[in-house]
């Protein structure tokens, strides 16, 4: 399995020589489990580069898992090339919803005003499911999806292909209300998808000085994820979310500050642009 | 590129719905007496408010709804034992809908108390009972 950042910012694309190194593009992972199926992370704005570099080379298949529906996450899906492909099968899996279906929430962005073309009518052939309560099998891969504490719908991801996994928790307040080194895990948001990761892909939008002014936005801080990092035995830890008001710099005091507070197993940022291999 | 090596580990199997926790979370956050039972009717948490009207602290109080009801002995307003599947959270979980009732019960320290209780089930979707809800406070005095 590979996996592939597309674009690892938080909330609002932030374009400009503060954010170079680290990249501007909202949440997109591109993975590709061994079989070569072509698996993907969210649709933020960092879709539309993977959608330029599929040129004539996009499997018929594609499977976008969203986390959930709020724009940083979406609104790069009506700018991906293959969605205006007629011969493209496009599924799309998302959080379950109370409410209203998959395809109700998505269209409410891709239909005008927002948006000139309404869903219908892209040329894909589009499927969309809400994420099961089981496990199910993307190519070699098998996904499971589970609520997680954020605002509104929203699931984490567990990828598992060839005895590795990759957890993705992109947008996640596991510490909401709860103390996170004195929990017992079976309480603890996102802990089912995350127990184990090779890698954990997980939301570290603020530092700890930034948080209580921010708690229950449905986001994390530098502790937070390194005390979830912990109870969850990840061996590989990527810090994820960035927020628009951090730069390159920021960004690495961030990191440093969760290498600080967790040293259980490698911590990084996500990098725009970085390819992770898991053989 | 960078790589990983690792064996993965199956998650443990008795990981807690979202719903559960938050309602775990809200309940550890107010004032009002509530315990929480899961889809099974085991007791999986009551707050402090709700220890004070109990009498025993969560932590000893580990059991189903079944042993909660025999050892808090729910009695009507005529004083007739009220069976486990008349008492609010049973009714609830049959019925799919918030439940009200009055009932007296006997504290651990030998207290008779008068409770309203309204019990909620907790779905997570139309077809997935993921447990319930009880919040429970004293009468007042009647004039």
């Amino acid at each position: 399995m590979r996996a592939r950042f597309w674009g690892s910012r938080g909330s609002l694309a932030t374009p400009g020589p503060e954010t170079v190194k680290y990249g501007g593009n909202t949440s997109c992972i591109e993975v590709r489990p061994e079989d070569g199926s072509l698996v993907i992370l969210d649709s933020g704005t960092g879709i539309r580069a993977l959608g330029a570099q599929l040129d004539g080379m996009a499997p018929k298949r594609i499977d976008i898992l969203l986390s959930h529906l709020h724009l940083d996450h979406l609104e790069g899906l009506g700018f991906f090339a293959p969605l205006w492909d007629p011969g493209t099968e496009l599924h799309i899996w998302g959080p379950p919803s109370p409410t209203r279906s998959l395809s109700d929430r998505i269209s409410q962005y891709l239909s005008p005003p927002l948006f000139p073309v309404r869903l219908a009518e892209v040329p894909a052939r589009l499927q969309l499911h809400d994420a099961p309560d089981e496990p199910w099998m993307l190519g070699s891969a098998t996904i499971t999806a589970r609520p997680i504490i954020h605002r509104g719908p929203t699931v984490g991801y567990r990828i598992e292909d060839a005895g590795r996994s990759l957890a993705y928790l992109t947008d996640h307040e596991p510490a909401l209300s709860v103390d996170l080194s004195t929990v017992a895990p079976e309480w603890v948001s996102g802990f089912e998808v995350a127990a184990g990761a090779d890698v954990l892909i997980h939301d570290c939008q603020y530092t700890e000085e930034e948080y209580p002014d921010r708690a229950g936005f449905g986001h994390s801080s530098t502790k937070d994820v390194a005390d979830f990092a912990r109870l969850a035995g990840a061996r590989r830890l990527l810090l994820f979310h960035h927020d628009p008001n951090h730069g390159d710099d920021e960004l690495e005091s961030l990191c440093a500050r969760v290498r600080e507070l967790w040293d259980g197993g490698e911590v990084d940022l996500a990098r725009e642009g970085e390819e992770i291999d898991f053989s | 590129m960078c790589t990983v090596a690792g064996v993965t580990e199956p998650a443990p199997s008795s990981h807690r719905h979202i719903a559960l926790i938050l309602a775990k979370d809200l309940a550890a956050n107010l004032a009002t007496a509530i315990l929480l039972v899961d889809a099974d009717g085991n007791l999986v948490f009551f707050n402090e408010p709700a220890e004070r009207i109990l009498g025993r602290p969560y932590a000893e109080a580990q059991m189903s709804s079944a042993e909660l009801a025999k050892t808090f002995k729910p009695v009507d307003e005529a004083g007739e034992p009220i069976p486990l599947q008349d008492l609010p959270l049973s009714q609830a979980f049959r019925s799919g809908t918030p439940s009200h009732g009055h009932l007296r019960i006997e504290s651990v320290d030998g207290r008779k108390r008068d409770l309203e209780v309204v019990a909620l089930p907790l779905f997570a979707r139309a077809d997935q009972l993921l447990g319930g809800l009880a919040v429970f406070w004293e009468r007042a005095e009647e004039a």
